[in-house]
């Protein structure tokens, strides 16, 4: 149900960041480190068409570091900022940021050219195989293009070997390279943007549901491809999915997003077993898992109602409408992300302390 | 859920079901000879990748096949054969006794009208009765189904709710006129996971308190588990394995369920690489002979090039048996599970050992 059109409430989004050097003390500097990210959106007005616009704050506030070779998951339903968050990165929707630093240089407000050094290194592979293709080219085309826009000068004997060998690698076939998108399964598609991604040898790879619209069977070779390809080439990946057993197969951090905001931030095997956010846990506990004897005795489901509109976000802790550990703090100061342990950071004034799934 | 299977007579039974397309290149069969049989009150869950037919012999039993597909076969609701049923009768079955939720609400709700419309329709309908009096019973049901302020979802239209509101709306529509019989065709994969969790407790609630039948059609091996008692998995628009939920889950006797059941992604035990299935599910138009699952099996073999036909698990090899619908084995030991497949259920078995992860 629509909730009735509340003013954006400025300043919301800036208490949730931790304090700068608040990261992880490991090795080796990041090769990405944001810090208090916001994606902002002007959305019509209700009504007419002439209704003063709106302002949809589609992330309010992210910080988080990524390391060399790692893979980041995020994590989250619909409408929670995930997606916003992978575009931003890479600046393809507006955003605005305290600092975005790649690589080691800050581009939190640098020109357009600057980026194309990042976007470079840093590529995307998407959702919808088949959408994010373009239907007039082939297969080489497609794949060759980022080779044409980043690296002009190479002879075009060249640029056909780096294909044709990309294509192998993916799991494609040298004769199919003359083909077009709508040839190919949905498996296979997503194979082609995952070519397009690495031709260029990037240094990460950001992964927006790349294995949602896939079946079962092929989701498994998609996963697997992307989990050999990051070990040979040292890649750092940031994986999106709203399916929490993919992205625990993936991921050795994960962040779990709701309504724009971190709520929990930990390793994989840390989150699982322990999960701190009344929401993770909720998240978790929502999984069908495929054996019978656990599910049947699954009683009520762990969440009632729906994610808040994120044009009239709740005041407070973004969870409050839905949490069942609800208090009274919750609704009048907007919990910050905090270590609660080491390497697991959570956003919550009730953090769990034992595992209650 | 209890005793499965001996709650009375069946509800519906399905036998040698086959759906065809007639299209420009050439004659497609999307479903090549289903059968089972659901008890009153019972769930059955379908499951099936994309192209695997499931959602096609579901159409096809209430009469909606596109214009190109035809339907051979029987499909007795309550005694009476759907298939040979006249629109005008089928009219009358549909949405007042067999009821079926769409996987996608949007494009099966009318955007032109409200709720309230769409509604009241059905109970004036199919029940014949006033304007006033149907609004009160939609407003109760929208109630049962969990939504808060039944006067407001009323007087709204389709494109104002989020898409677990449109879901439970569905629901609530397929509710109205309390069907005995009603068939979900993945009704929650448009949904997030917590909402999903609503949807799936709102319709385990409902078999519990209206002693509802369900078929559930779905992709997802987790939903089946918790839902339903009987499965069947399809690949090809054949029967790979039938059985309880039971047999499929922890006794996967199939090569192509226990690969189903490896490939998923798993919440508990090991996070290590996944054991994808090779290749891609087949084309209906280019269907290889025998075994539709053998080009991508890891124990195919020559015998594989003949369709193995649908046996019990516990049969002997080759011995002749009953069909997996209820009435033609009374008096004999009814067998729970039955599998398409020549190789033998051990030579399954120790692949399953073989593949699992230490």
């Amino acid at each position: 149900m629509p909730a009735p059109p509340q003013p954006p409430q400025p300043g919301a989004g800036f208490s949730a960041h931790p304090p700068a050097g608040a990261t992880e003390p490991e090795a080796g500097a990041p090769i990405l480190s944001v810090r208090d990210l916001q994606v902002r959106y002007r959305v019509s007005g209700p009504g007419w068409p002439w209704s003063p616009q709106r302002v949809l704050q589609a992330v309010r506030g992210v910080s988080f570091d990524l390391r060399a070779g790692e893979t980041l998951g995020v994590v989250g339903e619909s409408g929670c900022g995930k997606s916003s968050l992978a575009r931003a990165l890479l600046k393809l929707v507006p955003m605005q940021a305290q600092s975005l630093r790649w690589f080691g240089s800050e581009l939190a407000n640098a020109r357009p050219a600057a980026w194309q050094t990042v976007r470079r290194q840093a590529q995307m592979v998407f959702q919808d195989p088949l959408a994010s293709l373009d239907p007039r080219m082939n297969v080489l085309q497609i794949v060759g293009e980022p080779l044409r826009a980043h690296e002009p000068d190479l002879p075009a004997r060249e640029m056909q070997q780096r294909i044709e060998s990309m294509i192998e690698r993916v799991g494609l076939d040298r004769s199919q390279l003359y083909r077009y998108p709508h040839e190919f399964s949905g498996g296979q598609c997503q194979r082609i943007g995952i070519a397009r991604a690495l031709i260029l040898r990037p240094k990460v790879l950001i992964c927006d549901e790349p294995v949602s619209a896939l079946d079962v069977s092929i989701q498994a070779q998609i996963i697997n491809l992307l989990g050999e390809l990051q070990a040979e080439l040292g890649l750092a990946m940031i994986f999106i999915a709203h399916d929490l057993s993919v992205i625990r197969h993936v991921s050795q951090r994960v962040l779990v997003m709701y309504l724009g905001r971190v709520v929990e931030l930990a390793q994989t095997a840390q989150l699982f077993d322990l999960p701190r956010h009344p929401y993770s846990r909720a998240l978790l506990a929502s999984v069908p898992i495929p054996d019978p004897r656990i599910e049947r005795l699954k009683a009520a489901p762990p969440l009632h109602g729906e994610i808040a509109s994120p044009l009239a976000p709740p005041s407070g802790c973004v969870f409050r409408t839905r949490c069942p550990d609800v208090q009274a703090r919750c609704a009048q100061e907007s919990p910050a992300l905090t270590a609660q342990a080491p390497h697991h950071e959570v956003a919550c004034w009730f953090p769990l302390q034992s595992v209650q799934t | 859920m209890t005793a499965r299977g001996h709650r009375g007579t069946a509800l519906l039974e399905v036998e040698q079901l086959e759906v065809r397309f007639e299209t420009p290149e050439g004659i497609l069969t999307a479903v090549n000879g289903i059968g089972f049989s659901l008890q009153a009150g019972a769930s059955f869950g379908i499951v099936g990748e994309s192209g695997s037919g499931k959602t096609q012999s579901m159409l096809a039993i209430l009469g909606l096949l596109a214009a190109n597909g035809r339907v051979r076969g029987q499909a007795r609701f309550a005694g009476q054969d759907l298939l040979a049923l006249k629109a005008a009768q089928l009219n009358r079955l549909r949405g007042n006794r067999i009821a079926m939720i769409f996987q996608d609400p949007m494009s099966s709700l009318n955007p032109y009208l409200t709720v309230e419309r769409q509604l009241t329709e059905v109970l004036q309908i199919h029940r014949g009765v006033r304007r006033a009096d149907a609004r009160k019973r939609a407003r109760a049901v929208l109630e049962s189904v969990q939504i808060a302020d039944p006067d407001r979802c009323l007087a709204s239209y389709p494109h104002q709710f989020s898409g677990g509101m449109r879901q439970r709306i569905m629901i609530a529509m397929a509710l109205l006129c309390e069907p005995e019989l009603i068939i979900a065709d993945e009704p929650t994969t448009a949904l997030d996971v917590t909402v999903q969790a609503q949807i799936v407790s709102l319709l385990k609630t409902l078999q519990k308190d209206h002693g509802t039948s369900i078929v559930m059609i779905t992709h997802d091996l987790g939903l089946v588990a918790g839902l339903c008692d009987q499965v069947m998995v399809l690949y090809g628009g054949r029967v790979m394995e039938q059985g309880s939920a039971e047999d499929i889950f922890y006794r996967p006797a199939h090569p192509y369920t226990l690969a189903l059941l490896n490939a998923a992604p798993r919440l508990h035990g090991s996070a290590g690489p996944l054991v994808a299935i090779p290749g891609a599910p087949p084309n209906l138009a280019q269907m290889p002979p025998g075994c539709p699952f053998a080009p991508r099996c890891a124990l195919a073999d020559a015998r594989c090039a003949v369709a193995p036909q649908l046996l019990p698990v516990a049969a002997l090899d080759g011995q002749p048996s009953p069909p997996p619908n209820g009435a033609q084995h009374r008096g004999a030991i009814i067998p729970t599970a039955w599998r398409a497949c020549h190789r033998p259920p051990e030579a399954v078995t120790l692949q399953a050992m073989g593949r699992r992860q230490p």
